[in-house]
């Protein structure tokens, strides 16, 4: 065992975190479902990323078959202008699963930065921030997204997460500073202190890992709430699209096709609403092991 | 490195602590004047409430908001007057001159982290370059206290008994090579046999390392055994301090002869116990003229109402009651006895 801490302080480190990844492999093999969930992410991961590349710039139209059923050429049959509908699925992906993540980011980065704060300062800029965040969560979303809309094409990805992160981040704000509140008094912080140690490596490096399961958490629900969101406007039609993406398939499918009144659409219908499935449970199933990754108690055994 | 002359003094004068409440701002603390020999083991002993804690953070000068020191000094040899200590300097003080064992230490090691990770942030934190001699100095230290210290440095604070982390808490308050060490209540929540190792090892640890040790306990039994002199608190006032020995045999202030009266004897009827009567104050129930014990005390005068009474020197103890100097601390130890 004397080996695993030392010779090398630098070493020791890396043991340290070689042992962090053992333990989550452990703790990921412990549930095959979230083994099963890390794959699903990991695939629309790779879809995001490299599936446009995957196909040529202008999808390919088969003008014979249009809305044409399931078939080993076209799984989920093809649109109104005969474009194999697993294409559209996956070359919409990148700007649904780029916003969500670009709203997940600016949810958790700002919330939790306020959140850490204002629970750690206290005072007067606790108040003033909390005010701030209050006022923030009584703007309701959807409404403002509705006029936003009206003014704004939302054409590229970022601005589309720019606008949904920051309407996103009040709760994760309110809920980080509540859990810092309750943490700042615990005797290890107390000790960190009177040990002299910095105030940024209290915060960065005491406070924050301790809520680390959480925050990855909301992560998580952020990218599920983010992908509702814009999926929900464009269904609603109420943005602008000039590329295709899961939404603008759903609503070309109700609204175009008329899929909720003919069977001819529904698997246009369909693939778009998998997706969106599928990434859901894959996010739930990951979370499942949050808590077990970040508490060293869990992780063993 | 173990080496006596190392050991700074301490000197605090006149300190007063006030805690921000509804009521205005109240002592916790009030004119505490107390002088730490170099090398010598100083035990603070009072009722929960008394202020020892607050007192003990002031010596990091870390008491935490609502509460603040709002006059007096705190001079330690090497660091000068702590209460006038800010930012950086404050810091680097904690930890590297000032080693602190904090109350409740088992719970004072982050439950994310293996001690050895606590062990070389703390050295990063204070610029240590040569971490792998801390480590070597922290198994070192963990060894003479009869752990393995390979074993502990690998492992989380839940892999860990209490007393095992109470002494992880030691190793981590002296592995800076600090020579003031305050211990708050070391040994609360451990059992008797623990109990018993860890002061042995305070013990043995201040001598070894040439300390200058301040003890903060409600347990009398703890003083007796660690401390060279001793401090009674009450009130948030010193009411005595003089010499252990001399003030447990021959207790002169009628609080702690009340609380001597109090431990039951292992020879003899348990009924001579007795309890001190009426209930300790608290911050908003001490009273703010004369003397904070007046109304538990038997020796209740006339002028306890109104004047606060001054610490004065009684050959090599001081004592706060206008009761004692008017009568001889000889005829009250025939009174304990």
């Amino acid at each position: 065992m004397s080996v695993t801490i030392m010779p090398e302080a630098g070493g020791a480190h890396a043991t340290l975190r070689r042992n962090f990844w053992r333990g989550v492999w452990r703790v990921m093999k412990r549930k095959p479902s979230r083994l099963v969930g890390v794959v699903i992410m990991a695939g629309f991961a790779f879809m995001g990323i490299a599936g446009p590349l995957l196909y040529p710039a202008q999808l390919p139209r088969d003008t014979d078959a249009l809305y044409a059923p399931p078939s080993w050429q076209h799984p989920f049959g093809t649109d109104f202008e005969g474009t194999d509908v697993v294409a559209l699925v996956v070359t919409g992906s990148q700007y649904v699963l780029l916003t969500a993540v670009i709203t997940a980011v600016i949810t958790v980065v700002l919330g939790t930065g306020i959140g850490l704060f204002s629970g750690f300062k206290r005072g007067r800029w606790d108040t003033v921030l909390m005010r701030v965040t209050d006022m923030k969560l009584t703007i309701p979303g959807l409404p403002l997204l509705l006029v936003l809309s009206t003014v704004w094409k939302f054409s590229a990805a970022f601005e589309m997460g720019l606008v949904l992160g920051l309407l996103g981040w009040g709760g994760v704000a309110r809920a980080v500073r509540a859990q810092t509140l309750s943490l700042r008094e615990r005797g290890f912080i107390e000790a960190a202190r009177g040990l002299g140690l910095s105030t940024t490596h209290i915060v960065g490096r005491e406070l924050l890992p301790s809520m680390a399961p959480y925050i990855a958490m909301n992560a998580l629900i952020a990218v599920t709430g983010a992908v509702y969101a814009q999926v929900g406007l464009f269904f609603l039609g109420v943005l602008p699209f000039e590329a295709s993406n899961w939404g603008v398939m759903l609503n070309t499918a109700v609204f175009g096709g008329g899929a909720l009144t003919t069977t001819a659409a529904l698997p246009y219908l369909m693939a778009p609403l998998l997706a969106i499935l599928l990434l859901t449970l894959g996010i739930v199933l990951v979370v499942d092991a949050m808590d077990e990754i970040f508490n060293p108690r869990l992780r063993e055994e | 490195m173990t080496n006596a002359s190392t050991a700074p003094g301490v000197r605090i004068g006149d300190l007063t602590v006030v805690y921000k409440t509804q009521a205005g701002e109240l002592p916790a603390v009030s004119g505490v004047s107390l002088e730490l020999a170099p090398g010598s083991i100083t035990g603070v002993v009072g009722e929960s409430g008394s202020g020892k804690s607050t007192l003990a953070l002031s010596l990091l000068n870390a008491v935490q908001s609502p509460g603040r020191i709002s006059g007096g000094s705190v001079e330690i040899d090497g660091l000068g007057d702590v209460v006038g200590l800010r930012g950086e300097s404050l810091r680097k003080a904690r930890g590297r001159h000032i080693g602190y064992v904090f109350q409740a230490a088992q719970n004072s090691l982050n439950p994310l982290k293996t001690v050895g990770k606590q062990l070389l942030d703390l050295g990063r934190s204070h610029g240590v370059d040569d971490l792998r001699g801390l480590v070597r100095e922290a198994k070192e230290l963990l060894g003479r206290m009869g752990l393995d210290g390979a074993r502990v440095l690998d492992s989380h604070q839940h892999e860990l008994s209490g007393g095992m982390r109470q002494r992880v808490g030691i190793m981590l308050a002296l592995v800076l090579n600090a020579h003031l060490v305050v211990l708050d209540e070391p040994t609360t929540a451990l059992d008797m046999i623990t109990q018993a190792t860890i002061l042995r090892i305070i013990r043995e640890v201040h001598e070894e390392r040439g300390l200058t040790t301040l003890v903060i306990t409600h347990d009398i039994g703890v003083v007796a055994e660690v401390a060279d002199r001793l401090a009674v608190m009450y009130g948030g006032r010193i009411v005595e301090q003089g010499p252990t020995g001399a003030v447990l045999g021959a207790p002169s202030h009628p609080y702690t002869k009340g609380l001597i009266k109090a431990i039951p004897r292992l020879v003899g009827s348990l009924d001579e116990a007795r309890a001190l009567p009426g209930r300790p104050p608290t911050l908003a129930t001490v009273p703010t003229t004369g003397c904070v014990f007046r109304e538990r005390c038997a020796e209740r005068m006339d002028v306890c109402d109104s004047d606060d009474p001054p610490a004065l020197a009684h050959g090599d103890r001081i004592v706060a009651c206008h009761a004692v100097g008017t009568s001889e601390p000889a005829q009250l130890q025939e009174e304990v006895a």
